[in-house]
């Protein structure tokens, strides 16, 4: 698999991951807000 | 059960399986039938994926489970979308490069076949078992709800799924999947339409969540480090990571479904469709939990939402104790109310200060004693039967639905209900059948076996597995525990099977020997650990009552930490 393809892929992973932070970050809030 | 709802439930199913197995009537090869011809797009393939692991006891459960104790839950999914990306970055290329049908034949080129058997068999087990569970679950509920037959219930969804499964096979299987995802969204965005309809009707969403608030079922977070406690950020991130792992990577349930992909890319983009989508769609079906929770501080919930418990109470003559704690019950939840209108009155008014201080501490005094009344019932029962499984969660959803939700709607829900059962079960027999026609059939008794000998023994051996599924299904309320104990099973089995794989990718210089004797050592101490605890050794009291879930990660770091000893070992003689 050429060396762009990779990149591209990783930059997937990371978009999903940085999906993950930002729910886990936005239930800080819910929690915090109701607690 | 009005006739609208039979006709759009039975309909909604029938139609569905009709389609799946009239669409994929032309299944000529055994890469047709098991692979799905290698064609399918990521849309079908996460689709596929989600409802594979969705089944029915996520749309009953889950809600109960925001409906007494909130969106905790969700924690236990964080590791998920980690734990895909993994499986799309490392898992997937290999399997397409050596063009494997199941996971197993992979551990075969890697280490040998002793390897590959004991795996695949682990598989064979665990998901054989979980295959009739999957249809009795959903079924023990619906007929205690809606006084169905369990028999007929079991055997209703079970030769359904047959029907389409030993016809088209993994393409059957993706195409009724679609439109049983289709089926459950629908179902699900009504019932929450309609609660939030309900509830408006009452009070502003605004208060309503505030209510939930302190309640205690709106905080999703714990950051606690106490491993007893089930649901935390950190058993999320890792020992929810481990399952994940051990599921999608290693389970041919699902890794049979990404393997129908047209290439590396479709497989990779349906895996990352779910880790995305994966945590938002569990937050809605357990915030819809929380919903019913605020419906039923407007409209008095029963006692116990599994009735024919109550039922079985009074005919065994408790009917007076039962009706004293009906008594207190119906007390209590007036003054509930009062609580709950005082305090909805305070926020209306701002929230803040003294009166709403005391308004708050009112209201949880009153759902404290609401669940001890609840609790007073549950001793009760358990006098009566100490066997009997108090918990009413699986319930609560149902209950709701059939009381509450218009004509048809409830229908479709129902059919909501068994599309995911339907769902998951395709998708275990399927796997159940590729890997013994792949693993055992074609490897060890028939490897000179021709094309359409073997599209033969595929479409028998999915229709010994449904039958196995239905059997156990059938036989299944003559055990007790036994929802306990098969998911038990897979939690005994995944670690290892896992640490199997971890080293096979990623440590390659250990050998198939080495491996072989490490997955037995791991396995056999998860046993000793849990069959140590269940007997109470002294020397495993340290462990307290840690759950299931840590099992996958002792037995994945036992299998690894121990094949680098042993490979060490041999390599200095």
């Amino acid at each position: 698999m050429n060396r762009s393809n990779s990149r591209r892929w990783r930059q997937v992973y990371a978009l999903v991951l940085l999906l993950l932070a930002a729910e886990i970050i936005a239930f800080y809030f819910l929690t915090e807000y109701y607690r | 059960m009005r006739w609208l709802d039979w006709t759009v439930m039975i309909g909604t199913l029938v139609a569905i399986a009709a389609y799946g197995t009239w669409r994929t009537r032309h299944q000529r090869t055994v890469n047709d039938y098991l692979r799905g011809g290698g064609e399918m797009r990521w849309f079908t393939i996460g689709l596929s994926v989600m409802a594979t692991q969705a089944s029915a006891i996520t749309f009953l459960s889950a809600p109960g489970l925001g409906y007494e104790s909130g969106l905790r839950f969700v924690q236990f999914y964080f590791g998920l979308p980690l734990a895909l990306v993994l499986v799309a970055a490392f898992f997937i290329p290999i399997y397409y490069r050596l063009r494997v049908y199941t996971a197993y034949e992979y551990l075969e080129q890697r280490f040998d076949l002793r390897t590959r058997l004991l795996a695949a068999s682990l598989f064979l087990i665990q998901r054989g078992l979980a295959a009739g569970l999957t249809i009795f679950a959903p079924a023990i509920v619906l007929s205690s709800l809606l006084g169905w037959d369990l028999n007929f219930t079991n055997l209703f969804v079970g030769l359904l799924v047959i029907i389409y499964t030993v016809s088209g096979g993994t393409r059957a299987v993706s195409v009724t999947q679609r439109w049983q995802m289709g089926v459950i969204f629908l179902g699900m965005v009504l019932a929450f339409g309609i609660l939030v309809y309900h509830i408006t009707e009452e009070v502003s969403m605004p208060v309503a969540l505030e209510l939930a608030g302190t309640a205690g079922r709106m905080q999703v977070l714990d950051f606690s480090f106490d491993l007893n406690q089930r649901y935390t950020l950190w058993t999320g991130l890792t020992g929810g990571l481990f399952l994940a792992l051990s599921y999608f990577g290693t389970d041919q349930s699902q890794v049979q479904r990404y393997l129908t992909g047209r290439n590396v890319r479709e497989s990779r983009l349906g895996l990352m469709f779910n880790a995305a989508l994966k945590i938002p769609m569990q937050f809605f079906i357990l915030f819809t939990g929380v919903l019913v929770f605020i419906f039923y501080l407007y409209q008095q919930p029963p006692l116990f939402f599994n009735q024919v418990a109550l039922e079985r109470l009074e005919e065994q003559g408790y009917g007076e104790e039962l009706q004293a704690i009906q008594g207190r019950y119906d007390q209590n939840y007036q003054q509930l109310q009062e609580a709950r209108q005082l305090l909805s009155e305070s926020y209306v008014a701002g929230g803040n200060g003294e009166a709403s201080a005391s308004a708050k501490k009112l209201f949880r005094t009153q759902l404290a004693q609401d669940q001890e009344i609840r609790q007073e019932l549950k001793s009760l029962l358990l006098r009566v039967d100490p066997a009997f499984k108090v918990k009413d969660t699986n319930y609560v959803f149902l209950t709701f639905v059939m009381e509450y939700l218009p004509a048809g709607v409830v229908g479709l829900i129902l059919a909501l209900i068994f599309s995911a059962a339907m769902s998951s079960t395709s998708s275990e027999l399927n796997a159940l059948s590729t890997t013994s026609s792949i693993d055992l059939y074609r490897r060890l008794f028939n490897r000179e076996v021709s094309e359409a000998q073997h599209l033969r023994a595929s479409r028998w051996l999915t229709l010994l597995w449904g039958s196995l599924a239905i059997g156990f299904a059938l036989t299944a309320s003559l055990f007790d525990n036994l929802i306990e104990m098969v998911n038990l099973l897979g939690s005994l089995f995944y670690g290892s099977i896992l640490g199997i794989f971890i080293v096979a990718f990623f440590l390659r210089w250990i050998k198939a020997r080495a491996v072989f004797w490490a997955a037995l050592v791991g396995e056999g101490a998860v046993l000793l650990i849990h069959f140590g605890r269940v007997w109470e050794w002294e020397w495993l009291s340290f462990l307290g009552t840690i759950g299931y879930l840590w099992y996958n990660v002792i037995g994945c770091g036992l299998v690894v930490l121990t094949a680098v000893l042993f490979q060490a070992l041999g390599s200095k003689r």
